[in-house]
């Protein structure tokens, strides 16, 4: 397991915290109506199946990815239960449609809302810490929970423990008009991004006390 | 192809015009300081652009290097035949593609851009897209495109989340619906080798997307809206069905049956009667190739083809049930169908059986009844001739030889019993008409009055021509002697409660649809309307004796003989204004 400090996990959540909170304020500009986003929690897991978000496996997400490159690289992700994500969707676009799966535009949408929040996240890491983050157009993504990540977590191999991903797991909750809508921002990197990460943080820390 | 700067080709050969512009030819162009945001890392200055790399331009982006330049590629060497290739198919793709510099200025517009913006190229390049396009610009695209710059952040632009970015003009056909192209926008960072961070903006038209997607909403909105509606309605019916008294069936051409509601399912289930499904069968107009075997016949409860079928259902737990059955019929998807309903009617079955129980008791007692008058006044005769014989006798013998009070005395009781003798004779014929009552014929009223007008000139109670009839008096069915009595009664009563000076009665007949109405009208003393009811019972006379003679029964026989003849009698009358007495014979007397 990853060891972080308070500070350091303080630090993280802080950083996070301002990027959720710029592209709150981004959304709410945009689609004219209050967007509130918050994180109430965030964890470090290393295994895919540690995280509560995989309690319902055949559940089916919509999720957003992009992949960033630079000092620490890997996926980010943000999910939602597909009728979670419909529900964003429609409040957002203050229509409702008697529809049950995401419109082309509404996909669109979605990938948007998507965009902001993990450029809004990964841009503040990167601005805080100095170092330029190279991340990918987001891509959209309907499946099971149990699919999200297929390229990881080689089940039950010898060194999963080293080679398994590291998950930074963010729930991140919209509260618009008055009704809250969960879902994740995951950071899915490998153990060297991890440390470069913890590294960095250690260094903007005693930059910033020194 | 609208690019700021020519892109200097491999060999570093230019085109006049365009190197004139070009500050420097080697070497990285410094970002001017004052408007290159702080958080971008340099690239790494003045190393020399690897030669493979033939868009390391030392001079992108820089916008001075663009003013007053023709970007016209036809400047492009043959050698640079690659570059121009890719500038050409750049320039003429299918979607919008900006280039901003990391000054926020334009560096390439393609043809799409132009003719959907209506800028040239020429006129944007160099400036920036709020030059351009003034406030129109939403934050939204001014932050991407500082964070592309910036941050290396990519971006992309929905058309639902942003209603309007560019301005650009929308397609003609969409033109009356969209003020502006619905654009769908990504912002990608680029950078060519070591050069400075570059934003490429890639516009498409997803206009007809849009409006698709509203049309699709549009039709699910309605959709949804019908499915509700629909489910609502069916819902309803279903409730109707469920909630109905009677059982309600349908069968099909093979003869399924098949129980529609609760109360069906009950009749046709487990605890209902085994044999009703064949009964049902049995009763359709065309149950298949083989015809179910006819019931028991105890369990139908009326004749075949009298349009009324009733049933008995004896369900496994209770007691038999009378059902009335009703067959109906419907095409459905090329189909017959039956329905059948089958309504309990123990309730009218149990009414009908005391309805026919009370008629029993009734025609029972009205036989007694008839039979009591007719005997007693049959047996009160002899006695009362007895009476009435010596009583005469009296008159005769002693008239004058005893006193005067003993004369008046023997005068009343001869009086007397013949007074009683006319109500005995009447009674008599009043029972008489349920029991001796002749079979009916027709009967022409003409000729019945003219027997009545000579019986009473006989009887000197009519003087000539104060009957007056109307001329087409029609036949009517009935009792020819019953309908004499009758009509006399009334036109004798119409003459002895008037002035003999001059009374007069009418007879009148009124057809109506399904009785004749024949009045006889006087110009007597008239009724007051107290009694118009009572003076049809026996023995009621509003009068005294002294005043007009009579027993007392003739209305009242009039009103059992119009009763007889399934007709019925009233009076319209007011004092001193005579009266109307309306008799309404039925013209059809299948039912009496």
């Amino acid at each position: 397991m990853i060891d972080l400090s308070d500070l350091e996990r303080d630090t993280i959540t802080e950083l996070i915290n301002i990027g959720v909170g710029r592209a709150a304020a981004s959304l709410s500009e945009m689609v004219d109506q209050r967007v509130e986003l918050t994180v109430p929690s965030i964890s470090f897991v290393q295994r895919f199946s540690d995280a509560n978000l995989i309690a319902a496996p055949h559940e089916v997400v919509s999720a957003v990815t992009q992949s960033f490159n630079g000092p620490f690289k890997g996926d980010a992700l943000l999910v939602f239960p597909e009728r979670r994500s419909l529900e964003l969707v429609r409040r957002l676009l203050q229509v409702d449609v008697p529809l049950d799966s995401l419109s082309d535009l509404e996909q669109e949408a979605l990938m948007e809302v998507g965009n902001i929040i993990l450029n809004a996240c990964l841009g503040s890491i990167s601005n805080v810490l100095g170092h330029p983050i190279n991340c990918s157009m987001p891509v959209f993504r309907k499946c099971e929970t149990r699919n999200l990540m297929p390229d990881y977590s080689p089940v039950d191999a010898p060194d999963a423990e080293t080679t398994a991903p590291f998950l930074l797991i963010l729930h991140v909750q919209f509260m618009l008009r008055e009704n809250d809508i969960d879902g994740y921002v995951l950071f899915v990197m490998d153990l060297d991004s991890i440390q470069t990460l913890k590294q960095m943080v250690q260094r903007y820390l005693a930059h910033a006390l020194s | 192809m609208r690019y700021g700067n020519q892109i200097p080709p491999e060999d570093g050969t230019r085109k006049k015009p365009t190197r004139a512009n070009m500050p420097v030819d080697t070497g990285q162009v410094e970002n001017t300081g004052a408007s290159n945001p702080g958080a971008q890392p340099q690239p790494a200055a003045n190393t020399p652009a690897p030669a493979s790399v033939p868009e390391a331009g030392p001079d992108t982006g820089h916008p001075a290097a663009i003013a007053g330049t023709n970007p016209r590629s036809t400047a492009c060497k043959p050698a640079s035949w690659g570059a121009e290739l890719y500038l050409t198919l750049l320039d003429a793709s299918d979607v919008g593609v900006i280039t901003i510099d990391q000054n926020r200025t334009i560096m390439f517009w393609n043809s799409w851009m132009e003719k959907a913006s209506d800028h040239k190229a020429n006129d944007v390049i160099g400036k920036t897209l709020g030059d351009v396009f003034g406030d129109a610009i939403p934050t939204r695209l001014h932050n991407a495109i500082r964070d592309c710059l910036s941050l290396g952040m990519p971006a992309m632009i929905s058309p639902s989340l942003n209603k309007s970015v560019l301005p650009l003009r929308p397609l003609p056909q969409f033109a009356e619906k969209f003020p502006q192209m619905q654009q769908s926008i990504r912002i990608q960072p680029v950078r060519i080798a070591q050069s400075t961070q570059l934003c490429s903006i890639t516009v498409r038209d997803v206009t007809l997307a849009v409006q698709r997607d509203q049309l699709l909403r549009r039709q699910a909105a309605e959709l949804a809206e019908l499915v509700t509606k629909t489910r609502r309605s069916e819902d309803r019916t279903r409730a109707i069905l469920q909630n109905t008294i009677d059982a309600i069936l349908v069968a099909s051409e093979d003869g399924t049956l098949e129980p529609l509601n609760a109360r069906a399912q009950e009749l046709c289930g487990p605890q209902g009667d085994p044999e009703i499904k064949n009964i049902i069968r049995f009763l359709l107009p065309d149950s298949g190739n083989t015809p179910p075997p006819k019931p028991p016949s105890d369990r139908l409860l009326t004749d075949l083809g009298t349009g009324v079928i009733e049933i008995l259902a004896c369900p496994a737990n209770g007691h038999n049930i009378p059902l009335e059955v009703a067959i109906s019929h419907f095409t459905a998807y090329g189909r017959y169908h039956y329905i059948i309903t089958l309504r309990d009617i123990s309730q009218r079955k149990r009414h009908e059986l005391e309805i026919q129980n009370t008629m029993q008791e009734l025609e029972n007692s009205n036989a007694e009844l008839e039979q009591f008058a007719y005997a007693a006044s049959h047996d009160l005769q002899e006695p009362l001739r007895m009476v009435s014989s010596y009583t005469q006798l009296l008159a005769r013998r002693y008239k004058g030889k005893l006193d005067d009070t003993a004369d008046e005395f023997i005068h009343y009781a001869v009086d007397g019993t013949r007074r009683m003798q006319r109500m005995i004779d009447d009674l008599l014929t009043l029972s008489r008409v349920g029991r001796h009552g002749k079979p009916f014929q027709a009967v022409p009223l003409a000729g019945l009055f003219d027997a009545i007008e000579a019986n009473l000139k006989r009887a000197d109670a009519a003087p000539a021509g104060n009957i007056m009839r109307a001329p087409d008096l029609p036949m009517v069915m009935g009792d020819p002697s019953q309908l004499l009595q009758l009509f006399q009664n009334l036109v004798s009563n119409g003459l002895k409660y008037s002035n003999p000076e001059h009374a007069e009665v009418r007879i009148s007949a009124r057809e109506f649809d399904s009785f004749w109405r024949i009045s006889v009208s006087d110009n007597g003393i008239g009724i007051d309307p107290q009694y118009h009811a009572s003076i049809f019972e026996i023995f009621k006379r509003l009068h005294g004796y002294g005043e007009y003679a009579g027993t007392g029964i003739g209305l009242a026989l009039c009103k059992k003989i119009v009763e007889r003849h399934g007709g019925n009698i009233h009076v319209e009358s007011a004092p001193d204004e005579g009266s109307t007495f309306h008799v309404d014979l039925p013209k059809d007397h299948s039912v009496v």
